[in-house]
Protein backbone atom coordinates (compact mmCIF):
# COMPACT_ATOMS: atom_id res chain seq x y z
CA UNK A 1 0.00 0.00 0.00
CA UNK A 2 1.58 3.10 -0.75
CA UNK A 3 2.11 6.24 1.35
CA UNK A 4 2.51 9.02 -1.16
CA UNK A 5 0.94 9.67 -4.65
CA UNK A 6 2.54 12.25 -6.74
CA UNK A 7 0.70 13.41 -9.96
CA UNK A 8 2.34 15.65 -12.43
CA UNK A 9 0.87 17.62 -15.29
CA UNK A 10 2.47 19.79 -17.75
CA UNK A 11 -0.94 21.33 -19.26
CA UNK A 12 -4.10 22.98 -17.66
CA UNK A 13 -6.06 19.61 -19.25
CA UNK A 14 -4.83 17.65 -16.68
CA UNK A 15 -5.71 20.09 -13.51
CA UNK A 16 -9.40 17.80 -13.58
CA UNK A 17 -7.89 14.17 -14.15
CA UNK A 18 -5.93 15.49 -10.65
CA UNK A 19 -8.90 16.26 -9.12
CA UNK A 20 -11.05 13.13 -10.73
CA UNK A 21 -8.27 11.10 -9.02
CA UNK A 22 -8.39 12.32 -6.09
CA UNK A 23 -12.28 12.07 -5.59
CA UNK A 24 -12.00 8.40 -6.74
CA UNK A 25 -9.16 7.86 -3.56
CA UNK A 26 -11.59 9.25 -1.53
CA UNK A 27 -14.90 7.26 -2.86
CA UNK A 28 -12.33 4.02 -2.22
CA UNK A 29 -12.10 5.01 1.40
CA UNK A 30 -8.25 5.68 0.53
CA UNK A 31 -7.87 9.44 1.55
CA UNK A 32 -7.00 9.38 4.52
CA UNK A 33 -3.86 6.90 4.74
CA UNK A 34 -2.86 8.27 1.36
CA UNK A 35 -1.39 11.77 0.80
CA UNK A 36 -1.09 13.28 -2.14
CA UNK A 37 1.31 15.53 -4.12
CA UNK A 38 0.68 17.66 -7.30
CA UNK A 39 3.15 19.18 -9.34
CA UNK A 40 4.78 20.98 -12.45
CA UNK A 41 5.13 24.67 -13.76
CA UNK A 42 1.41 25.22 -13.59
CA UNK A 43 0.40 24.50 -10.39
CA UNK A 44 0.09 26.51 -7.53
CA UNK A 45 -2.18 26.67 -4.18
CA UNK A 46 -5.11 27.77 -5.82
CA UNK A 47 -5.01 24.48 -8.30
CA UNK A 48 -4.10 22.30 -5.17
CA UNK A 49 -7.29 23.51 -3.90
CA UNK A 50 -8.84 23.35 -6.80
CA UNK A 51 -7.75 19.45 -6.94
CA UNK A 52 -7.79 18.54 -3.00
CA UNK A 53 -4.25 17.47 -3.24
CA UNK A 54 -2.10 17.64 0.01
CA UNK A 55 0.39 19.45 -1.14
CA UNK A 56 1.90 21.09 -4.60
CA UNK A 57 5.32 21.57 -5.75
CA UNK A 58 7.59 22.79 -8.89
CA UNK A 59 9.80 20.43 -8.97
CA UNK A 60 11.13 16.86 -8.03
CA UNK A 61 13.68 18.37 -5.61
CA UNK A 62 10.53 19.28 -3.41
CA UNK A 63 8.84 15.85 -3.63
CA UNK A 64 11.03 14.30 -2.20
CA UNK A 65 11.19 17.06 0.74
CA UNK A 66 7.61 16.33 1.26
CA UNK A 67 7.68 12.52 0.85
CA UNK A 68 10.72 12.76 3.85
CA UNK A 69 8.22 14.70 6.20
CA UNK A 70 4.85 12.81 5.68
CA UNK A 71 7.55 9.80 6.54
CA UNK A 72 8.47 11.51 9.37
CA UNK A 73 5.20 12.27 10.56
CA UNK A 74 3.94 8.65 10.09
CA UNK A 75 6.53 6.72 12.23
CA UNK A 76 6.26 9.73 14.87
CA UNK A 77 2.20 8.99 14.57
CA UNK A 78 3.30 5.15 14.62
CA UNK A 79 5.47 5.72 17.84
CA UNK A 80 2.97 7.85 19.59
CA UNK A 81 0.48 4.75 18.91
CA UNK A 82 3.13 2.49 20.73
CA UNK A 83 3.76 4.50 23.69
CA UNK A 84 -0.37 4.74 24.24
CA UNK A 85 -0.52 0.93 24.36
CA UNK A 86 2.27 0.97 26.66
CA UNK B 1 12.08 39.83 -50.52
CA UNK B 2 14.53 41.16 -52.59
CA UNK B 3 17.05 43.02 -50.50
CA UNK B 4 20.89 43.22 -49.90
CA UNK B 5 20.86 42.23 -46.28
CA UNK B 6 24.97 42.07 -46.59
CA UNK B 7 25.09 45.93 -47.19
CA UNK B 8 22.14 47.04 -44.45
CA UNK B 9 23.45 48.10 -40.85
CA UNK B 10 21.03 45.75 -38.06
CA UNK B 11 19.33 48.75 -37.68
CA UNK B 12 18.50 48.92 -41.03
CA UNK B 13 17.69 45.47 -41.65
CA UNK B 14 15.52 45.74 -38.52
CA UNK B 15 13.90 48.79 -40.57
CA UNK B 16 13.40 46.62 -43.62
CA UNK B 17 11.62 43.67 -41.42
CA UNK B 18 9.34 46.05 -40.13
CA UNK B 19 8.55 47.40 -43.19
CA UNK B 20 7.84 44.36 -45.00
CA UNK B 21 5.28 43.13 -41.94
CA UNK B 22 3.51 46.43 -42.40
CA UNK B 23 2.86 45.53 -45.94
CA UNK B 24 1.68 41.62 -46.34
CA UNK B 25 1.85 40.57 -49.67
CA UNK B 26 -1.07 39.89 -51.61
CA UNK B 27 -3.58 41.11 -48.59
CA UNK B 28 -6.36 43.26 -49.97
CA UNK B 29 -7.74 44.55 -46.38
CA UNK B 30 -11.56 44.37 -45.99
CA UNK B 31 -11.62 48.15 -45.44
CA UNK B 32 -9.59 51.43 -45.04
CA UNK B 33 -10.65 50.95 -41.21
CA UNK B 34 -9.09 47.74 -41.18
CA UNK B 35 -5.49 48.86 -43.01
CA UNK B 36 -5.49 51.38 -40.46
CA UNK B 37 -5.78 48.36 -37.50
CA UNK B 38 -3.39 46.80 -38.89
CA UNK B 39 -0.60 49.68 -38.67
CA UNK B 40 -1.42 50.46 -35.35
CA UNK B 41 -1.64 47.36 -33.69
CA UNK B 42 2.11 47.09 -35.26
CA UNK B 43 3.33 50.09 -33.93
CA UNK B 44 1.40 49.43 -30.64
CA UNK B 45 3.79 46.56 -30.38
CA UNK B 46 6.75 48.48 -32.00
CA UNK B 47 6.46 51.15 -29.20
CA UNK B 48 5.90 48.76 -26.08
CA UNK B 49 9.18 46.65 -27.33
CA UNK B 50 11.50 49.32 -28.39
CA UNK B 51 10.65 50.62 -24.89
CA UNK B 52 8.75 53.83 -25.94
CA UNK B 53 4.78 54.11 -23.87
CA UNK B 54 2.49 52.98 -26.91
CA UNK B 55 -0.66 53.82 -27.26
CA UNK B 56 -2.18 51.02 -24.80
CA UNK B 57 -0.42 47.67 -23.77
CA UNK B 58 -1.04 45.48 -26.76
CA UNK B 59 -2.59 42.10 -26.04
CA UNK B 60 -0.58 39.63 -27.49
CA UNK B 61 -2.19 36.14 -26.54
CA UNK B 62 -0.52 33.02 -27.18
CA UNK B 63 -2.74 30.28 -26.70
CA UNK B 64 -2.31 26.64 -27.19
CA UNK B 65 -4.74 24.63 -28.74
CA UNK B 66 -8.10 26.76 -26.74
CA UNK B 67 -8.91 27.61 -30.16
CA UNK B 68 -9.95 23.96 -30.90
CA UNK B 69 -12.00 23.69 -28.14
CA UNK B 70 -13.87 26.63 -28.31
CA UNK B 71 -15.12 25.80 -31.60
CA UNK B 72 -16.34 23.12 -30.02
CA UNK B 73 -14.37 20.52 -32.31
CA UNK B 74 -11.37 17.73 -30.80
CA UNK B 75 -7.70 18.26 -31.68
CA UNK B 76 -7.52 15.62 -33.58
CA UNK B 77 -10.23 16.94 -36.07
CA UNK B 78 -7.96 20.27 -36.51
CA UNK B 79 -5.02 18.33 -36.93
CA UNK B 80 -6.39 16.36 -39.89
CA UNK B 81 -8.57 18.85 -41.10
CA UNK B 82 -7.14 22.41 -42.24
CA UNK B 83 -10.30 24.07 -42.75
CA UNK B 84 -11.97 23.23 -39.44
CA UNK B 85 -8.78 24.51 -38.03
CA UNK B 86 -9.04 28.03 -40.37
CA UNK B 87 -12.98 28.23 -38.82
CA UNK B 88 -11.85 27.20 -35.47
CA UNK B 89 -8.74 29.71 -35.41
CA UNK B 90 -10.74 32.48 -36.91
CA UNK B 91 -13.78 32.11 -34.31
CA UNK B 92 -10.93 32.34 -31.68
CA UNK B 93 -9.19 35.71 -33.21
CA UNK B 94 -12.62 37.27 -33.88
CA UNK B 95 -13.56 36.57 -30.37
CA UNK B 96 -10.37 37.81 -28.69
CA UNK B 97 -9.76 40.65 -30.82
CA UNK B 98 -5.83 40.39 -30.48
CA UNK B 99 -3.29 43.17 -31.31
CA UNK B 100 -1.27 40.40 -33.10
CA UNK B 101 -2.99 36.46 -33.94
CA UNK B 102 -1.38 32.76 -33.71
CA UNK B 103 -2.06 31.04 -37.27
CA UNK B 104 -3.20 27.52 -37.33
CA UNK B 105 0.05 26.12 -37.59
CA UNK B 106 0.57 25.47 -34.35
CA UNK B 107 -2.10 22.58 -34.62
CA UNK B 108 0.30 20.78 -36.69
CA UNK B 109 -0.57 18.76 -39.63
CA UNK B 110 -1.38 14.83 -38.55
CA UNK B 111 -1.49 13.80 -41.96
CA UNK B 112 2.39 14.97 -42.78
CA UNK B 113 3.58 12.88 -39.42
CA UNK B 114 1.54 10.18 -40.59
CA UNK B 115 2.90 10.24 -44.15
CA UNK B 116 6.72 9.87 -42.54
CA UNK B 117 6.12 8.10 -39.43
CA UNK B 118 7.63 10.94 -36.98
CA UNK B 119 7.80 9.24 -33.89
CA UNK B 120 7.73 12.35 -31.47
CA UNK B 121 4.77 13.20 -31.61
CA UNK B 122 1.50 11.48 -30.14
CA UNK B 123 -1.77 12.39 -31.99
CA UNK B 124 -4.82 12.33 -29.91
CA UNK B 125 -7.50 9.93 -31.31
CA UNK B 126 -4.54 7.89 -32.48
CA UNK B 127 -1.93 7.04 -30.76
CA UNK B 128 -3.47 8.75 -27.72
CA UNK B 129 -7.00 7.49 -26.91
CA UNK B 130 -8.79 10.97 -26.28
CA UNK B 131 -9.09 12.97 -29.17
CA UNK B 132 -9.83 16.53 -26.89
CA UNK B 133 -6.09 16.22 -25.65
CA UNK B 134 -3.24 17.73 -26.85
CA UNK B 135 -0.62 15.97 -28.93
CA UNK B 136 2.51 14.64 -26.60
CA UNK B 137 6.22 15.02 -27.89
CA UNK B 138 8.15 11.83 -26.59
CA UNK B 139 11.46 11.92 -26.28
CA UNK B 140 13.99 9.49 -26.48
CA UNK B 141 17.80 8.90 -26.95
CA UNK B 142 17.75 9.27 -30.94
CA UNK B 143 21.59 9.87 -30.98
CA UNK B 144 23.64 8.27 -28.49
CA UNK B 145 26.04 9.09 -26.52
CA UNK B 146 29.22 7.19 -27.78
CA UNK B 147 27.76 9.19 -30.85
CA UNK B 148 28.20 13.03 -30.23
CA UNK B 149 32.00 12.85 -32.66
CA UNK B 150 30.14 11.72 -35.46
CA UNK B 151 27.37 14.50 -34.95
CA UNK B 152 29.96 17.05 -34.40
CA UNK B 153 32.63 15.67 -37.78
CA UNK B 154 29.37 15.82 -40.18
CA UNK B 155 25.55 17.07 -38.88
CA UNK B 156 23.69 16.97 -41.88
CA UNK B 157 25.59 13.39 -42.28
CA UNK B 158 24.13 12.49 -38.96
CA UNK B 159 20.70 13.77 -39.50
CA UNK B 160 20.22 11.56 -42.98
CA UNK B 161 21.37 8.67 -42.05
CA UNK B 162 20.95 8.15 -38.05
CA UNK B 163 18.26 10.92 -37.12
CA UNK B 164 15.71 10.34 -40.06
CA UNK B 165 16.04 6.48 -39.48
CA UNK B 166 15.06 6.60 -35.80
CA UNK B 167 12.92 9.06 -35.53
CA UNK B 168 10.81 8.72 -38.53
CA UNK B 169 9.52 5.15 -38.84
CA UNK B 170 8.81 5.51 -43.07
CA UNK B 171 12.83 6.68 -43.04
CA UNK B 172 13.83 3.89 -41.62
CA UNK B 173 15.52 2.55 -44.72
CA UNK B 174 17.82 5.74 -45.50
CA UNK B 175 20.30 4.33 -42.50
CA UNK B 176 21.15 1.97 -45.83
CA UNK B 177 22.40 5.30 -47.61
CA UNK B 178 26.63 5.91 -47.36
CA UNK B 179 28.00 9.44 -46.51
CA UNK B 180 27.19 11.75 -49.37
CA UNK B 181 30.24 13.72 -48.77
CA UNK B 182 32.83 12.14 -50.92
CA UNK B 183 30.78 11.51 -53.70
CA UNK B 184 32.92 12.41 -56.48
CA UNK B 185 34.98 10.81 -58.69
CA UNK B 186 35.66 7.79 -56.70
CA UNK B 187 35.00 4.17 -56.58
CA UNK B 188 32.86 4.13 -59.27
CA UNK B 189 30.31 6.57 -57.59
CA UNK B 190 29.53 4.03 -54.78
CA UNK B 191 27.73 6.01 -52.89
CA UNK B 192 24.57 6.30 -55.39
CA UNK B 193 24.12 2.33 -55.17
CA UNK B 194 22.02 2.80 -51.96
CA UNK B 195 19.31 4.51 -54.05
CA UNK B 196 18.84 1.71 -56.23
CA UNK B 197 17.32 0.05 -53.36
CA UNK B 198 13.62 -0.66 -53.36
CA UNK B 199 13.53 -0.10 -49.43
CA UNK B 200 14.89 2.95 -49.92
CA UNK B 201 13.26 3.83 -52.77
CA UNK B 202 9.96 3.80 -50.78
CA UNK B 203 11.29 5.77 -48.15
CA UNK B 204 12.47 8.74 -50.46
CA UNK B 205 8.67 8.25 -51.89
CA UNK B 206 7.09 8.96 -48.75
CA UNK B 207 9.58 11.78 -48.40
CA UNK B 208 7.55 12.99 -51.85
CA UNK B 209 4.42 12.42 -50.51
CA UNK B 210 4.96 14.50 -47.27
CA UNK B 211 6.16 17.10 -49.17
CA UNK B 212 3.16 17.67 -51.26
CA UNK B 213 1.29 17.24 -48.47
CA UNK B 214 3.60 19.71 -46.78
CA UNK B 215 2.64 21.95 -49.60
CA UNK B 216 -1.05 21.71 -49.21
CA UNK B 217 -0.71 22.62 -45.49
CA UNK B 218 1.04 25.67 -46.11
CA UNK B 219 -1.39 27.17 -48.30
CA UNK B 220 -3.78 26.35 -45.83
CA UNK B 221 -1.70 28.20 -43.38
CA UNK B 222 -1.19 31.17 -46.08
CA UNK B 223 -5.06 31.29 -47.18
CA UNK B 224 -5.54 31.55 -42.81
CA UNK B 225 -2.91 34.55 -42.91
CA UNK B 226 -4.14 36.34 -45.92
CA UNK B 227 -8.02 36.38 -44.19
CA UNK B 228 -7.08 37.39 -41.03
CA UNK B 229 -4.44 40.26 -42.06
CA UNK B 230 -7.20 41.46 -44.52
CA UNK B 231 -9.53 41.88 -41.57
CA UNK B 232 -6.77 43.95 -39.84
CA UNK B 233 -5.10 41.76 -37.45
CA UNK B 234 -0.67 41.29 -37.56
CA UNK B 235 0.79 37.19 -37.27
CA UNK B 236 2.19 37.14 -34.45
CA UNK B 237 5.36 34.72 -35.44
CA UNK B 238 7.66 34.93 -38.45
CA UNK B 239 8.66 31.62 -37.19
CA UNK B 240 10.16 29.28 -34.57
CA UNK B 241 14.02 28.65 -33.43
CA UNK B 242 15.31 27.07 -30.16
CA UNK B 243 18.19 27.76 -28.05
CA UNK B 244 20.75 24.86 -29.10
CA UNK B 245 20.89 22.93 -25.86
CA UNK B 246 16.87 21.95 -26.51
CA UNK B 247 17.59 21.31 -29.48
CA UNK B 248 19.80 19.04 -28.95
CA UNK B 249 17.93 17.99 -25.77
CA UNK B 250 14.67 17.66 -27.37
CA UNK B 251 14.91 15.59 -30.37
CA UNK B 252 18.72 14.54 -29.82
CA UNK B 253 19.42 12.76 -26.40
CA UNK B 254 16.10 13.61 -24.32
CA UNK B 255 16.02 14.94 -21.22
CA UNK B 256 17.38 12.19 -19.86
CA UNK B 257 20.34 11.70 -21.65
CA UNK B 258 21.56 15.81 -22.19
CA UNK B 259 21.32 15.99 -17.97
CA UNK B 260 24.01 13.33 -17.73
CA UNK B 261 26.33 14.47 -20.75
CA UNK B 262 26.52 17.74 -18.45
CA UNK B 263 27.83 15.57 -16.15
CA UNK B 264 29.56 12.79 -17.64
CA UNK B 265 30.81 13.95 -20.94
CA UNK B 266 30.37 18.19 -20.53
CA UNK B 267 33.05 18.80 -23.39
CA UNK B 268 31.32 16.66 -25.75
CA UNK B 269 28.46 18.59 -25.25
CA UNK B 270 29.98 22.24 -25.26
CA UNK B 271 31.42 21.19 -28.83
CA UNK B 272 28.09 20.01 -30.26
CA UNK B 273 26.50 23.55 -28.73
CA UNK B 274 29.12 25.27 -30.53
CA UNK B 275 28.03 22.98 -33.65
CA UNK B 276 24.34 23.72 -33.55
CA UNK B 277 24.64 27.40 -33.19
CA UNK B 278 24.87 28.68 -36.01
CA UNK B 279 22.20 25.85 -37.44
CA UNK B 280 19.47 28.06 -34.59
CA UNK B 281 20.36 31.10 -35.96
CA UNK B 282 20.40 30.27 -39.75
CA UNK B 283 16.35 28.85 -38.80
CA UNK B 284 15.58 32.09 -37.06
CA UNK B 285 16.39 34.33 -40.00
CA UNK B 286 15.86 32.51 -42.91
CA UNK B 287 12.11 32.10 -41.42
CA UNK B 288 11.44 35.28 -40.32
CA UNK B 289 12.27 36.67 -43.65
CA UNK B 290 10.76 34.21 -45.99
CA UNK B 291 7.45 34.83 -43.53
CA UNK B 292 7.88 39.11 -43.80
CA UNK B 293 7.71 38.96 -40.24
CA UNK B 294 10.74 39.98 -37.79
CA UNK B 295 9.17 38.01 -34.51
CA UNK B 296 11.29 34.26 -33.80
CA UNK B 297 9.94 32.81 -31.62
CA UNK B 298 12.31 31.01 -28.62
CA UNK B 299 10.76 28.48 -26.58
CA UNK B 300 12.96 27.68 -23.72
CA UNK B 301 12.64 24.26 -22.45
CA UNK B 302 15.28 22.58 -20.19
CA UNK B 303 16.81 25.74 -18.70
CA UNK B 304 14.48 26.32 -16.04
CA UNK B 305 15.57 26.31 -12.23
CA UNK B 306 14.73 23.24 -10.96
CA UNK B 307 15.71 21.68 -14.21
CA UNK B 308 19.28 22.69 -13.72
CA UNK B 309 21.68 24.24 -11.78
CA UNK B 310 22.61 27.93 -11.73
CA UNK B 311 26.21 26.69 -13.04
CA UNK B 312 24.96 24.95 -15.23
CA UNK B 313 23.04 27.05 -16.94
CA UNK B 314 25.69 29.61 -17.18
CA UNK B 315 28.06 27.32 -18.42
CA UNK B 316 25.94 24.95 -20.75
CA UNK B 317 22.51 26.98 -21.33
CA UNK B 318 23.26 30.49 -21.56
CA UNK B 319 26.38 31.15 -23.63
CA UNK B 320 24.73 29.95 -26.78
CA UNK B 321 21.31 31.18 -26.03
CA UNK B 322 23.00 34.57 -26.19
CA UNK B 323 24.75 34.02 -29.59
CA UNK B 324 21.19 33.29 -31.05
CA UNK B 325 20.43 36.53 -29.65
CA UNK B 326 22.60 38.54 -30.54
CA UNK B 327 23.08 37.31 -33.40
CA UNK B 328 19.30 37.22 -34.73
CA UNK B 329 19.35 40.75 -33.58
CA UNK B 330 22.36 41.47 -35.23
CA UNK B 331 20.24 40.30 -38.38
CA UNK B 332 17.20 42.98 -38.24
CA UNK B 333 14.54 39.88 -36.23
CA UNK B 334 13.35 40.07 -32.61
CA UNK B 335 14.05 37.63 -30.61
CA UNK B 336 10.99 36.46 -29.02
CA UNK B 337 12.28 34.50 -25.95
CA UNK B 338 9.70 32.70 -24.16
CA UNK B 339 10.92 31.56 -21.17
CA UNK B 340 9.20 28.11 -19.58
CA UNK B 341 9.12 27.46 -15.78
CA UNK B 342 10.67 29.48 -12.84
CA UNK B 343 13.29 32.22 -14.59
CA UNK B 344 13.56 34.10 -11.60
CA UNK B 345 17.45 33.30 -10.85
CA UNK B 346 17.58 33.65 -14.43
CA UNK B 347 17.26 37.15 -14.74
CA UNK B 348 21.01 38.22 -13.87
CA UNK B 349 21.71 36.95 -17.18
CA UNK B 350 19.11 37.62 -19.17
CA UNK B 351 19.29 41.24 -18.60
CA UNK B 352 22.53 41.03 -21.10
CA UNK B 353 21.42 41.72 -24.14
CA UNK B 354 20.67 44.68 -26.20
CA UNK B 355 18.36 47.26 -25.07
CA UNK B 356 14.42 47.50 -26.53
CA UNK B 357 15.31 44.66 -28.88
CA UNK B 358 14.30 41.29 -27.58
CA UNK B 359 10.65 40.09 -26.33
CA UNK B 360 10.74 38.07 -23.09
CA UNK B 361 7.85 36.37 -21.86
CA UNK B 362 7.51 35.20 -18.74
CA UNK B 363 5.64 31.91 -17.05
CA UNK B 364 6.48 31.41 -13.80
CA UNK B 365 8.55 34.81 -12.30
CA UNK B 366 8.59 36.86 -9.33
CA UNK B 367 7.46 39.40 -11.62
CA UNK B 368 8.19 42.63 -10.08
CA UNK B 369 12.01 41.82 -9.84
CA UNK B 370 11.56 41.26 -13.25
CA UNK B 371 10.16 44.72 -13.82
CA UNK B 372 12.83 46.05 -12.22
CA UNK B 373 15.73 44.32 -13.30
CA UNK B 374 14.39 44.64 -17.10
CA UNK B 375 12.41 47.49 -16.78
CA UNK B 376 14.95 49.23 -18.95
CA UNK B 377 16.50 46.55 -21.19
CA UNK B 378 13.54 44.47 -22.66
CA UNK B 379 9.73 44.54 -23.03
CA UNK B 380 7.89 41.76 -20.88
CA UNK B 381 4.91 39.17 -21.28
CA UNK B 382 2.97 36.57 -19.89
CA UNK B 383 3.03 35.60 -16.50
CA UNK B 384 -1.13 35.60 -15.93
CA UNK B 385 -1.39 32.76 -14.27
CA UNK B 386 -3.15 29.28 -16.08
CA UNK B 387 -4.72 28.59 -12.64
CA UNK B 388 -6.97 31.81 -12.75
CA UNK B 389 -7.80 32.18 -16.44
CA UNK B 390 -8.74 27.90 -15.67
CA UNK B 391 -10.24 27.74 -12.56
CA UNK B 392 -10.26 31.11 -11.14
CA UNK B 393 -13.24 33.53 -11.75
CA UNK B 394 -13.45 36.38 -14.66
CA UNK B 395 -13.09 39.06 -11.84
CA UNK B 396 -10.03 37.38 -10.53
CA UNK B 397 -8.07 37.58 -13.92
CA UNK B 398 -9.19 41.20 -14.59
CA UNK B 399 -7.73 42.20 -10.98
CA UNK B 400 -4.25 39.93 -12.08
CA UNK B 401 -3.83 42.01 -15.27
CA UNK B 402 -4.88 45.41 -13.98
CA UNK B 403 -2.25 45.01 -11.49
CA UNK B 404 0.11 43.62 -13.76
CA UNK B 405 -0.06 46.52 -16.27
CA UNK B 406 -0.03 49.04 -12.74
CA UNK B 407 3.16 47.96 -11.71
CA UNK B 408 4.95 46.10 -14.72
CA UNK B 409 3.36 48.70 -17.80
CA UNK B 410 4.23 51.58 -15.83
CA UNK B 411 6.03 53.83 -18.47
CA UNK B 412 5.84 50.87 -21.24
CA UNK B 413 7.61 47.13 -21.35
CA UNK B 414 4.49 45.28 -21.11
CA UNK B 415 2.58 43.17 -23.23
CA UNK B 416 -0.39 41.04 -21.69
CA UNK B 417 -0.49 36.98 -22.53
CA UNK B 418 -1.25 34.41 -20.18
CA UNK B 419 1.72 32.27 -18.45
CA UNK B 420 1.86 29.71 -21.14
CA UNK B 421 -0.16 28.14 -23.72
CA UNK B 422 -3.59 27.14 -22.95
CA UNK B 423 -6.56 25.00 -24.42
CA UNK B 424 -9.81 24.23 -22.31
CA UNK B 425 -9.81 27.32 -20.53
CA UNK B 426 -13.48 29.03 -19.84
CA UNK B 427 -13.70 31.70 -22.67
CA UNK B 428 -14.81 34.42 -20.75
CA UNK B 429 -11.74 34.20 -18.51
CA UNK B 430 -9.88 34.31 -21.91
CA UNK B 431 -11.88 37.12 -23.00
CA UNK B 432 -11.53 39.00 -19.83
CA UNK B 433 -7.81 38.99 -19.95
CA UNK B 434 -8.18 41.11 -23.41
CA UNK B 435 -10.87 42.80 -21.58
CA UNK B 436 -9.00 43.95 -18.73
CA UNK B 437 -5.56 44.87 -20.89
CA UNK B 438 -8.08 47.15 -23.12
CA UNK B 439 -9.67 48.17 -19.87
CA UNK B 440 -6.96 49.37 -17.84
CA UNK B 441 -3.84 49.25 -20.26
CA UNK B 442 -4.88 53.20 -22.09
CA UNK B 443 -1.85 55.52 -21.54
Amino acid sequence: MPQVIGLSGFLTLTFDPMKATIEALEEAGLRDSIKVMIGSGQIDDQIRKHTGADAYGRDAVIAVTFAKQWAREKQSEHQLGRAFIR
Amino acid sequence: MNINWEELSSDERLEEMFRAWLSPEGVEFVSPEAEEAYEQRITRVRDALQLRVPDRVPYIPLYGLFPAHYAGMTVEEVMYDYDKAHQAWKKTVLALDPDLYVNISIAYSALVFELIGYKQIKVPGKQLADPKLTYQFIEDEYMRADEYDEFIADPTDFMLRRYYPRAFSELEPLQKLLPLRTGMWTCWFDLFAPFGDPQVAEALDSLVRAGQELVKWYRAIGKFDQEMQGLGYPNMLGCLTFAPFDLIGDSLRGTRGIMLDMLRIPDKLLEALEKMTPFAIEIGIRGARAARNPMVLIPLHKGAAGFMSDEQFRTFYWPTLKELVLALDEAGVIPYVYTEGDYTPRLEYLVDVPKGKVLYHFETVDIYKAKELLGDVACISGNVPLSSLQTGTAQQVKDYVKELIDVVGKGGGLMVDAAAGFDDVPPENVKAMGDATKEYGVY
